[in-house]
């Protein structure tokens, strides 16, 4: 009596499955990459900029920083999930060309979407901001006034940023704008972020005090 | 002067050899800058988890939770253990924690095949053919039993015995798949195989008296 014999004739009986029902599979499975990596704001890769902030809702945050070497190439900015459930986003290097960050930043977006974080991060000149604000129904209730992140810290040559995606609830959007600037040896970094119910709007960068 | 040399040419009876392959660690790793990339896992793996889902629940339940594994597996993706190669025994576990959420669909499938196997049984048995189909009437005679003593088996075992029977993994792939030790694997798949044996050769035993 060999049991294993019988089951895997049992299982060599199976056909597989129809052409029609794996190309159906297959269609689920592309339509969610396709979502995975066009995040909201696909369209809008051209109209970002502006950092929107008001006292009480957005947390904006400016530190100094040392002047960083080295080819950032395509590499996404790092996200790494802890143990204790927040996100570090590192930034390893924002005097690159802005074309250059804002390709890592997309790539930091898809990270962040697969660790379960819907966001739109958006590199802006300096002393700029987004003509709209909110950029979405600002959403407050999320939680018990609990930050839905911390930072920016200084590490060495990096700046860290630190996301608690258990507060951010699903279906709403993390918005944050980065702008970076540099005199002489030294650089700093401006960073902005709320969090928004659904989609966040295109942000339309306007020099600080105009509308 | 540009010299352009010709593309080699294999010598007769060679087989003309592919590029390798990525690993599926390496697909899977582009996966999360490139998500489109995770399609590469789907083609490679499908059909087999498809037919692994299909033995254990029937083909109508198969195709979504089939589906519903590499949609789970790309969303899990970035868990990934860059370690492993190979991505089988990952698929395999997370087709099995979706199978066990069908559990009543499974016994269900279970009595279908005791009932649809019973009645090929006494069509088979009425038509007295050659010993080579006499061969095949055998073992669909055996199908209800093994129906029956599946349905029998604790989940846990079952689970075990299964990805052994079916998805054809070893000790490791296994423990790798359910998260367990490849010594509790062991022990299990003992288990189930004893269990089996011991409720078919009661029946056999049953059918000669």
């Amino acid at each position: 009596m060999d049991e294993m014999r019988l089951l895997r004739e049992h299982h060599g009986a199976r056909p597989g499955p129809s052409p029609e029902v794996a190309a159906h599979a297959r269609a689920l499975l592309e339509e969610r990459a396709r979502t995975a990596s066009s995040p909201v704001r696909a369209k809008l890769r051209w109209r970002r900029y502006a950092l929107s902030a008001a006292a009480g809702v957005a947390a904006v945050s400016l530190i100094p920083l040392a002047p960083i070497n080295g080819d950032p190439g395509d590499r996404a900015y790092a996200a790494e999930a802890l143990p204790d459930g927040r996100i570090k986003v590192t930034f390893d290097d924002l005097d690159a060309p802005p074309k250059v960050v804002q390709r890592r930043l997309d790539g930091l977006e898809r990270r962040l979407d697969a660790l379960g974080v819907q966001a739109v991060i958006d590199f802006i000149p300096f002393f700029s901001r987004c003509s709209v604000f909110p950029r979405g129904t600002f959403y407050q209730d999320d939680n018990d006034g609990s930050p839905t992140w911390t930072g920016p810290e200084r590490a060495g040559d990096n700046t860290l940023v630190y996301i608690y995606p258990g507060r951010i609830k699903p279906g709403r959007t993390l918005v944050m704008a980065l702008s970076a600037d540099k005199v002489g040896v030294s650089s700093a970094v401006k960073i902005g972020a709320y969090v928004v119910r659904g989609p966040a709007k295109p942000c339309d960068p306007v020099p600080v005090g105009r509308r | 002067m540009t010299i352009i040399d010709p593309p080699p040419v294999p010598p007769l009876g060679e087989p003309v050899r592919t590029p390798a392959e990525p690993s599926d660690a390496s697909v899977i790793a582009e996966s999360r800058e490139d998500p489109e990339r995770f399609s590469t896992i789907f083609d490679r793996y499908f059909a087999e988890i498809h037919r692994y889902v299909a033995s254990r629940l029937g083909d109508g339940p198969a195709d979504d939770v089939a589906a519903e594994t590499f949609l789970t597996a790309f969303t899990l993706r970035h868990r990934y253990d860059a370690g492993r190669p190979q991505a089988r025994a990952w698929l395999y576990g997370i087709a099995t924690n979706l199978v066990r959420r069908h559990r009543r669909t499974e016994q269900r499938a279970y009595r279908m095949l005791r009932r649809a196997s019973a009645e090929t049984d006494e069509c088979g048995a009425g038509a007295g053919h050659a010993d080579r189909v006499a061969d095949m009437v055998s073992a669909q005679r055996m199908q209800p039993r093994l129906a029956a003593a599946l349905a029998e088996l604790p989940a846990r075992d079952r689970d075990v015995l299964l990805l052994v029977a079916y998805g054809e993994l070893g000790y490791e792939e296994v423990a790798q798949a359910l998260g367990i030790r490849a010594g509790t694997v062991g022990s299990r798949l003992n288990r189930a195989r004893r269990r089996l044996r011991h409720s078919l050769s009661t029946d056999l035993e049953g059918d000669a008296k």
